[in-house]
């Protein structure tokens, strides 16, 4: 019974193999739809634009060719009216179907399942007329009933399916360009429509092709639309990136001056796994740079060592969906009541914290029962606050001094310096806080402060009660007015203001005046803008 | 898991797309006016392949090996700088404590190649397999292929990982770490993935009439390699 199934089927099959229409194209411009942008209703697409694999060469040989569905294109089981010849599949904007709806697992695409390649019709609709060619340099290493892998020395596996009039063997050594076969409708028993079906394949994982194939297709045509340049690294925390500061050559952080405020506590950090800095190669932390929410909770889980080897399936909150950055510790830290996200079912990951939000973080995952003074220390933190007890708790505890001698200055952006001085301090790394076996004793007066503040490092003179000072606030015992204008600009002051502050915080001179002065100004840009 | 559930799923698909195939054949001439090829056929199998309904291999895997960690939610990256490889550590001691292929089984060319390459090699270790075995090498990876009349089977790993620069620093490139072994059929080659020593280790089954031959529309042959996998190699 199977063979008479097979004998009819493909009988049936046989007749597909006339060509009804070659949809000579003309010249006309190369466009496509954005990477993860399938056809409607066809599923959910992964929107990544990464291109993979780059600088390799488009796998046919020449154009023009269509990537597009064929299930949901003309001819397929979803698609509209008309044969798989029809000219609309072989008309441009390109469009993604990675991803595209499948039975298959797919563990990178929404949902887990998918299609896991890209299919691309050759330029007529022709059987086994268009060479497919090697992708990139590397070697043969499987040929099956119609799919020829080819393995680059990456390790990342290049396959061609519905292949036939295959030109290579296991083994062989092959060219960038060089003919593997041809397109075809092959896929065993029943045939398929005339396309390639191109994947890529590594480490367990089907990744995405979709732009891989744009460029290097561009790069066949000549496209004269330029390739847009890649965007500029994406900054390490609210828009900030690291710059190599003079004085830390020798450093572990090279943006990071070892005499300045939180060096010592951010390699704590890092020698204790909590954080792997914000650039590598050479190794930064951009110290000036504020903390995100996200980075903030990864660091308190990692210090915690809350386990997050098994997160949820389903995203606690919708701005942090399962599979982001950061999404089991978000999920560790909402289990563990470290936090209720900032309303509406959000957790706001790319907000910067303030150092009162930072306080109540650190306390509520320090489990550390609240202490409420009568009257408040910080002359700038009322009684009547949400993080009122937080902040007085990390004081008792000696995890924090203020940003001077009275002040907390609660609205300031936490730097990602300072969080390393919060975090180092709670969870006593390497005994750097002098006072956390005897809590109590701190909060009578801030002279046992001043006494940790002398074992910190030997940051000398300039760690003393300004130790967590933001950037941009008044390093010394100014009036309250002033540090409140400076902590505006500190909550305004914009990303690239990190990058100009890199001169040690505390050392004060002109460097830092210059510093402070461009920050302030790039935050009043920044804040225009917002507005 | 229902197998004859699926087979009987596939057996109907197959006939409906048979039937209409007849009907094809009577009705050649106004067939091409609509589309060039045997588009019911091709629907059928099509069809299979989208439906929900299908045997889909999540829920077969999740029968057998237990539920399978997956995105549920869209997914945004717009990062387009390729990522950059890095060497992955190799777990030697777990290594070093897996089970080895019988050296009387392992041909001298195959056992050659894979001696001092630096990462476990695993191979199934069955006669008929690593006897037609062809192995193909590079410093840091090795494809083993083994061709029958009906099928191909083709292992590999590798120790290169990917990664990119991100907001926290350095970004290891997603692969599977969750799963045991994760069985899936991707354009009907059956796919079977498992973590070991750090690394990932990938079968893939691949039949000359991949909708009907067992080997790939079931579990049972790809598990079977998957369970007999040994160190035939690397330098532990």
């Amino acid at each position: 019974m199977k063979r008479f199934l097979i004998l009819a089927t493909l009988a049936a099959a046989s007749i597909g193999l006339v060509v009804l229409d070659s949809a000579p194209v003309a010249a006309q411009s190369f466009t496509y739809k954005p990477a993860g942008e399938l056809v409607a209703g066809s599923g959910r697409g992964r929107a990544d634009s990464t291109t993979y694999v780059s600088n390799m060469r488009f796998p046919i040989e020449r154009g023009p060719a269509f990537a597009n569905s064929q299930v949901w294109g003309h001819g397929g089981y979803s698609g509209p009216a008309g044969g798989q010849c029809h000219s609309n599949n072989y008309s441009y904007p390109w469009r993604d179907n990675y991803c595209e709806t499948r039975s298959w697992s797919v563990p990178m695409c929404p949902g887990g399942k998918g299609h896991q390649g890209q299919d691309i019709r050759p330029s007529t609709c022709e059987n086994s007329k268009h060479n497919a060619v090697a992708a990139v340099d590397g070697k043969i290493t499987n040929i099956g009933s119609y799919s020829v892998s080819l393995q680059a020395s990456d390790g990342t596996r290049h396959r061609y399916l519905h292949m036939s009039h295959v030109a290579v063997s296991v083994g062989q050594n092959v060219k960038k360009g060089q003919v593997l076969g041809r397109v075809s409708n092959k896929m065993g028993g029943t045939p398929t429509t005339i396309h390639l079906h191109y994947d890529l394949y590594r480490n367990g994982q089907f990744i995405p092709t979709y732009m891989s194939l744009v460029n290097s297709y561009k790069s066949l045509m000549g496209v004269n639309t330029p390739v847009p340049p890649p965007p500029a690294p994406k900054p390490a925390a609210g828009g900030c990136e690291g710059t190599a500061a003079s004085g830390a050559s020798s450093a572990l952080f090279k943006d990071f001056v070892p005499t300045q405020t939180g060096y010592r506590e951010s390699e704590l950090l890092y020698r204790a796994g909590i954080t792997s800095g914000c650039k590598q190669s050479p190794l930064m932390f951009c110290p000036n740079c504020p903390a995100t929410r996200r980075h903030m909770v990864m660091f308190l889980v990692r210090a915690a060592k809350l386990d997050v080897s098994k997160p949820p399936t389903r995203a606690t909150f919708s701005d942090v969906p399962v599979g982001s950055m950061g999404f089991a510790h978000v999920e560790a830290a909402a289990k563990a009541g470290i936090t209720t996200g900032c309303g509406n079912g959000k957790f706001c990951p790319d907000n910067t914290v303030t150092r009162a939000q930072a306080a109540s973080l650190v306390r509520r995952t320090m489990k550390w029962p609240l202490v409420r003074p009568a009257k408040s220390n910080f002359k700038d933190v009322a009684t009547s606050s949400t993080h009122y007890a937080d902040i007085e708790t990390l004081r008792s505890r000696c995890v924090t001094r203020g940003c001077t001698s009275d002040t907390f200055c609660p609205n300031a952006e936490l730097t990602r310096a300072h969080a390393a001085v919060f975090i180092a301090r709670a969870f006593n790394l390497s005994n750097i806080n002098s006072c956390a076996v005897n809590p109590a004793a701190q909060t009578a007066s801030s002279s046992p402060v001043m006494a940790a503040e002398a074992t910190n490092g030997g940051m000398g003179p300039a760690a003393g009660a300004e130790a967590e000072a933001p950037p941009g606030s008044n390093t010394s015992n100014t009036s309250n007015t002033s540090n409140t204008s400076n902590n505006n600009h500190q909550s305004s002051a914009g990303p690239s203001g990190c990058s100009a502050a890199q001169a040690p915080l505390g050392q004060g001179g002109p460097a830092q005046l210059i510093a402070l002065l461009v920050v302030g100004m790039l935050g009043l840009r920044r804040a225009r803008a917002k507005r | 898991m229902n197998h004859d559930g699926c087979a009987l799923r596939r057996t109907l698909s197959r006939l409906a797309a048979l039937s209409l195939g007849f009907a094809l054949v009577g009705s050649a001439g106004c067939m091409e006016q609509k589309s060039p090829d045997n588009a019911n056929a091709l629907h059928a199998v099509q069809a299979e392949l989208v439906s929900a309904e299908s045997c889909a291999d999540d829920v077969r895997a999740t029968a057998k090996l237990g539920p399978i960690l997956t995105i549920d939610e869209p997914v945004e990256i717009e990062a387009d700088v390729a990522p950059t490889t890095f060497i992955i550590d190799v777990d030697w001691d777990e290594a070093r404590g897996y089970g080895r292929v019988d050296a009387r089984l392992l041909p001298e060319e195959v056992a050659s190649k894979v001696e001092h390459l630096p990462l476990p090699v695993l191979l199934p270790a069955l006669g008929d397999i690593l006897e037609r075995m062809v192995v193909v090498t590079d410093e840091y990876w090795y494809a083993a292929s083994v061709a029958f009349e009906d099928h191909t089977v083709l292992v590999q790993a590798s120790r290169i990982g990917f990664e990119r620069e991100g907001d926290e620093g350095r970004e290891i490139e997603e692969r599977i770490v969750e799963n045991d072994f994760l069985v899936s059929r991707n354009s009907l080659i059956a796919t079977l993935s498992f973590p070991a020593f750090g690394l990932v280790y990938t079968i893939d089954v691949e039949c000359e009439n991949p909708d009907t031959n067992v080997l790939c529309t079931e579990d049972d042959y790809i598990l079977s390699l998957a369970n007999a996998m040994s160190i035939a190699g690397g330098t532990l």
